[in-house]
C-alpha cells in the first residue's frame, strides 16, 4: 500500500478529483496496488509534503511546484510550461524533469494533473495599464518577482486569512488562477479580474524514488498507466475553466483588460520575469527546462 | 557545580532579554508597517513587506530562547494533581521518572534536529517566501535550544537530587 | 497500527505523562518522538517531526498572542491598575455591595485591556481585597466577584487564549475576539446585579460604609483621566481590527504600543517597569508558545497515524444530532476544566471537535464562543480552577480555601447560564461579529 498525502486541504475540488482518481486505482488494483489517502495539510503541513515524499516519509505527494521550492528550485519553474504535459513526454521535457526530480528530490514525476490553467491578478481597484504601483497585492512565491516588477506592495498571508483581509481591505488584491476562487468563497470579496492570465498552474502526483524503484514491475506497470490516464484528463480543464470564468462573471467578478499591445506586453513580461528568475534560480538546469518547457 | 550552575542560569538570563527585546522590536516593527502602509511618510515606502514573516521569525525565536530560561524558573506548566495526592516520597521518584523523559525527549530533538538542519544545510535549501533566506538559519536554532534544555534537565536534576524529597513547586497554569 | 490502537497510545499516552507530572509541553513532545517513530516512519519521521516543529510556532496567526499579554503586562507593571480602580470608585453612588460593584466594573476595565486573567484576578485581589475585608465585607463577598470578573478578562478582547483557540481551530481569531464582548459584558452586568441582590438580602455580607461622595469635576476627573483614554485602546484595537486598517496581529502591536505610549504619558514608564512587563510577556508567551510546538505537532501526527479520522468517524457513527453532539462536546470541556488548564484543554480536544464541528456545519464562531464560555469555567472550577489558586496566593490568611470554594459557586451557575443562554439563542455570540464584519 503507498499513503498519498495532499498539500491542498481535503475540500478543495483537486483533492476530490484525486480521490476519486485513488478510488479507481484501488478499484482496479485488487491484489496489485492498493493506495491509503492519509490527509491534507492537517497531516503533513503544506510546505513539508516535497520534503517529506524526498525523505519516504510519506510514499506519494499531491502538490504543485511552488509548495516544495524548499526542496529544489526547479519545482517552481513548471509553472512556465507553454508546451502541455503530453507535448513534453515527446519532447524529452518529461525526461530531463525526471533526471532532476530524481537527482535533487530523490523523487519521481509520476503525472501533470492540473494544466491549462493560467493564473490572473484579482482586484478590488480598479488599474487602467498594467501598474500595481501602491496597491497591496497577497502573493505566494508563484508571483512573486512579477508583481514586484509592476511595482505592487507584495505581502504573504496565510490562505485562511485572505478573505478577512480583503474585506477589511488590508490587501487590494490577490494573484489566484482562474478557478478555485469558489472553493474559498473569495469571489464574495473581489471586484474586478485582470485579463490576460499568464503562466499555467501545475499540480502532480510525485512519489519516492526509492519506493517507486521497491515496487514490482507490474505494480509500476499499474500505477504509471493509472497516473497517465489521471493526466490524460488534462483536456478537463480547458472546459471547466471557461465555466468558472462564467461563473466569476455571475458573481459580479468585472474583468479589466488592456488594448492588444499591452496586453501581449504583459503576458510577455510575465514570461521574462519568470525566466529571468528560473535562470537565477537554477543556472544549470533552468536554461535547459526552457527549451522544453517555453515555446 | 554550584558557580556553574549559576553561570549557566546568567546565560539563560542573556536568552531572556534576547527575546524581551524581540518581542519590543516586533511590536515597534508591526506598528511601522501598519502606519507606512496607511499613511505614507516615506514616499515610496508603503509598509514593510516582510514584517509578517520577520514576526514568525521573531515568535519561534522567542519560544526557542525562552524554553530554557522557563525551565530553570519551573515555569513550564504541568499538572500536578497526582503529585500532591501521593505521599511526598513517591512524587519525588515520579519526578525523578518525568525529568528522565524530559532530558531523553531533548536530547533526541536536539539530536534529529540537528540532522534536519545539516540536511537542509547540504541541499542549500531556499526557503522563497517574501524574503529569500536558507532554510538552515531556522532550523538550526532548535538543536541549539534543545541542547540548551537538555543541559538544564541536569542542573533540574542535580537540584532534585539535592532538594527536599518531596514533588517541586512548578507553576501549574499559564494564566 | 489500527487507529484506535494509535489513538490508545498518543492520547492515553500523552494524558498519562501529564498526570504524571511532566510538563504539558513535555508530554507532548515524548508521545511525538515516539509517534514520529511509528507513524511517520523511523529516523526520516523523526528528521521531518523536528522540521514540522519549527514551522509549528514560526506561525502569523499566533504573532498576537506576545502583544496582548504586553499590553496586560505594561498596564500592571506601570501601575496604571490602580488609577483605573480609583477612576471606577469616584463614580459609584451608594449601592449594596458597593465595593464589590466597584471590582467588578475596575475588572471590566481591565479585561478590555489586559489579555491575562491571572494578571487581573491578581491586581484586584491585592488592590480590593484587604480594603473590602477590613470594612467588614464576608470573605466569600470579598473574594467572589474578584475572581469571577478575572474570568471574564479572557471572553473580552484581548484575550491571549482567544488567539490561541483561533489559531489552533482555524476559526477566525477577529470574529472569535469579538463574538467573546456581548457575553462577556452579559456576565459583568449579571454579576453586579446578584451583588446588589445577594447583599440587599444579607446586608451583613458587605456592611456599608461610608465613603467620600465627590462632586462635580473631582467626581469625573479620574475617570475621565485614566479610564477613557485606556478604554480607548480597547475601542483602538476592536475598531482597527474591524474597519479594516489591520490584521489582529496589528491591532495587538498597536494596542500595545498605544498602552506604553499612555503610560509614558502619564509619566508612570520607566526603563525598569518596561523591563518587567517585557519579561512578564516573554515568560508567559515562552510557555504557551513552547507548548503550542509540542501540541501542533501532536495533532499532525495524530492526524497522520488516521487516528483523528477513525474516533471522528465512530463519533458521528453514534447519530447524535447535532445539538446533543455540541451539548456532549461542552459537557465534556466542563469536566476536563476539573483537571486540566486551558490550554491543555484546548490542545486535547480540538482535533477530535473540529472535524466534528465542520461536519455537523454548525456556525464556527458561536461553538468558538461555547469553547471560552467553557474554559472560562475551567478557570473557576473547583478544587483546581487557577483564579481560585490566585486569589489564595493573594488573600490574607482569614480568607480559607473552603471560603474561595463557597464564594465562587454563584457565580459558576451565571457562567452556566450564560452558556446555556448562547447555546439556544446564538445570536448573543454571533450576532456582533455578524454586525462589524
Ligand atoms: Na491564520
Ligand atoms: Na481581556
Amino acid at each position: 500500500t503507498l499513503r498519498l498525502v495532499s498539500a491542498f486541504p481535503e475540500n478543495a475540488f483537486y483533492v476530490k478529483r484525486t480521490l476519486d482518481w485513488i478510488a479507481d486505482v484501488n478499484k482496479d488494483g485488487k491484489g496489485v496496488l492498493q493506495i491509503n489517502f492519509i490527509g491534507g495539510p492537517k497531516a503533513i503541513p503544506t510546505f513539508e509534503v516535497g520534503k517529506a515524499v524526498q525523505t519516504g516519509v510519506v510514499d506519494i505527494g499531491f502538490s504543485t511546484g511552488a509548495y516544495y521550492t524548499n526542496v529544489m528550485p526547479e519545482a517552481d519553474i513548471l509553472k512556465l510550461s507553454e508546451t502541455s504535459a503530453a507535448d513534453q513526454r515527446k519532447n524529452g521535457g518529461f525526461d530531463l524533469i525526471n533526471k532532476i526530480w530524481a537527482e535533487k528530490g530523490n523523487m519521481r514525476y509520476l503525472a501533470k494533473v492540473v494544466e491549462f490553467t493560467p493564473f490572473h491578478i484579482y482586484l478590488n481597484k480598479k488599474i487602467d495599464k498594467p501598474d500595481l504601483t501602491g496597491l497591496k497585492i497577497r502573493i505566494t512565491p508563484v508571483y512573486r518577482e512579477f508583481f514586484q516588477s509592476m511595482n505592487a506592495q507584495v505581502m504573504t498571508t496565510a490562505p485562511g486569512e485572505v478573505y478577512t483581509a480583503l474585506e477589511r481591505g488590508v490587501i487590494d488584491g490577490y494573484g489566484w488562477p482562474i478557478h478555485a476562487l469558489f472553493d474559498l468563497n473569495w469571489q464574495e470579496k473581489t471586484k474586478y479580474r485582470v485579463d490576460p492570465g499568464f503562466y499555467n498552474a501545475e499540480v502532480a502526483l510525485i512519489i519516492n524514488l526509492d519506493k517507486y524503484k521497491s515496487l514490482t514491475p507490474a505494480q509500476r506497470d499499474y500505477l504509471e498507466r493509472k497516473a497517465q490516464a489521471y493526466e490524460a484528463q488534462n483536456d478537463f480543464w480547458k472546459s471547466y475553466n471557461q465555466q468558472e470564468a462564467k461563473r466569476q462573471a455571475e458573481a459580479g467578478i468585472q474583468v479589466i483588460t488592456f488594448d492588444a499591445a499591452t496586453n501581449k506586453a504583459f503576458v510577455e513580461k510575465a514570461k521574462d520575469v519568470g525566466w529571468a528568475n528560473a535562470i537565477k534560480a537554477s543556472p544549470q538546469y533552468g536554461p535547459q527546462l526552457q527549451k522544453v518547457l517555453a515555446k | 557545580m554550584d558557580r556553574l550552575e549559576a553561570a549557566y542560569g546568567k546565560l539563560l538570563e542573556a536568552f531572556a532579554l534576547a527575546a524581551c527585546a524581540l518581542v519590543f522590536g516586533m511590536t515597534l516593527m508591526i506598528c511601522a508597517d501598519v502606519l507606512l502602509r496607511n499613511v505614507r511618510i516615506i514616499p515610496g515606502v508603503a509598509g514593510l513587506e516582510w514584517s509578517n514573516e520577520i514576526s514568525e521569525g521573531a515568535l519561534y525565536l522567542v519560544t526557542m530562547l525562552t524554553a530554557p530560561w522557563l525551565l530553570r524558573r519551573g515555569q513550564h506548566i504541568r499538572v500536578d494533581i497526582i503529585l500532591r495526592a501521593v505521599p511526598n516520597k513517591v512524587g519525588w521518584s515520579f519526578e525523578w521518572v518525568v525529568d528522565v523523559l524530559g532530558l531523553a525527549s531533548c536530547l533526541l530533538i536536539a539530536y534529529y534536529g540537528a540532522r534536519a538542519a545539516l540536511a537542509s544545510f547540504n541541499a542549500g535549501s531556499m526557503s522563497i517566501k517574501t524574503l529569500v533566506t536558507p532554510e538552515w538559519w531556522l532550523l538550526s536554532v532548535l538543536p541549539v535550544a534543545f541542547l540548551a534544555l537538555s543541559i538544564e534537565m541536569l542542573f533540574r536534576m542535580r537540584r532534585l537530587a539535592l532538594g527536599e524529597r518531596a514533588p517541586r513547586d512548578d507553576a501549574v497554569s499559564t494564566g | 497500527m489500527s487507529w484506535d490502537a494509535a489513538a490508545w497510545l498518543m492520547l492515553g499516552g500523552s494524558t498519562a505523562l501529564l498526570f504524571l507530572g511532566l510538563p504539558v509541553a513535555f508530554s507532548f513532545l515524548v508521545i511525538n518522538l515516539l509517534g514520529a517513530w511509528l507513524f511517520l516512519g523511523g529516523e526520516a519521521g523523526l528528521v521531518q517531526f523536528a522540521r514540522n516543529s519549527v514551522g509549528s510556532v514560526a506561525s502569523f496567526s499566533l504573532t498576537p498572542i506576545p502583544l496582548f499579554i504586553l499590553m496586560g503586562e505594561v498596564l500592571f507593571h506601570t501601575g496604571l491598575a490602580v488609577k483605573v480602580i480609583d477612576g471606577v470608585e469616584h463614580l459609584i453612588r451608594q449601592v449594596p455591595g458597593r465595593l464589590a460593584v466597584v471590582a467588578v466594573v475596575a475588572g471590566t476595565v481591565f479585561s478590555a485591556i489586559s489579555g491575562s486573567t491571572i494578571a487581573t484576578t491578581a491586581m484586584l485581589g491585592s488592590l480590593m481585597l484587604p480594603v473590602m475585608l477590613a470594612r467588614g465585607y464576608h470573605p466569600t463577598m470579598a473574594t467572589g466577584p474578584l475572581m469571577a470578573i478575572g474570568a471574564v478578562d479572557m471572553l473580552i478582547p484581548p484575550s491571549a487564549l482567544t488567539v490561541l483557540l483561533g489559531s489552533l481551530s482555524g476559526i477566525s481569531i477577529s470574529k472569535l475576539l469579538i463574538g467573546g464582548i456581548v457575553p462577556g459584558l452579559i456576565l459583568s452586568l449579571a454579576f453586579v446585579v446578584y451583588i446588589v441582590v445577594r447583599v440587599k438580602m444579607n446586608p451583613s455580607l458587605a456592611p456599608a460604609a461610608s465613603f467620600t461622595e465627590y462632586r462635580g469635576w473631582e467626581k469625573f476627573r479620574p475617570f475621565f483621566q485614566y479610564v477613557v483614554p485606556l478604554v480607548s485602546i480597547f475601542v483602538i484595537v476592536v475598531a482597527s481590527m474591524s474597519a479594516g486598517w489591520a490584521t489582529p496581529t496589528e491591532s495587538a502591536a498597536i494596542g500595545a504600543l498605544f498602552t506604553i505610549l499612555l503610560a509614558a504619558a502619564y509619566r508612570a514608564l520607566t526603563l525598569q517597569n518596561l523591563v518587567l512587563a517585557l519579561r512578564g510577556t516573554a515568560s508567559i508567551s515562552g510557555m504557551i508558545l513552547f507548548i503550542i510546538l509540542g501540541a501542533t505537532t501532536f495533532s499532525q501526527i495524530l492526524s497522520f497515524s488516521g487516528a483523528s479520522n477513525g474516533v471522528v468517524e465512530s463519533i458521528s457513527r453514534l447519530g447524535l444530532a447535532p445539538m446533543g453532539l455540541i451539548a456532549a462536546m461542552m459537557l465534556m470541556l466542563i469536566f476536563l476544566g476539573l483537571f486540566v488548564e486551558q490550554v491543555s484543554m484546548m490542545l486535547i480536544t480540538l482535533p477530535i471537535f473540529m472535524p466534528l464541528v465542520h461536519k455537523l456545519g454548525v456556525d464556527t464562531v458561536w461553538f468558538g464562543v461555547m469553547f471560552l464560555i467553557c474554559m472560562q469555567l475551567g478557570l473557576l472550577l473547583p478544587p483546581h480552577g487557577l483564579l481560585l489558586m490566585t486569589m489564595k496566593g493573594v488573600s490574607p490568611p482569614q480568607v480559607t480555601m473552603g471560603h474561595i470554594f463557597r464564594a465562587v459557586v454563584p457565580y459558576l451557575f451565571m457562567s452556566l447560564l450564560v452558556l446555556a443562554l448562547v447555546f439556544f439563542v446564538p445570536a448573543v455570540a454571533v450576532w456582533l461579529p455578524k454586525a462589524l464584519f
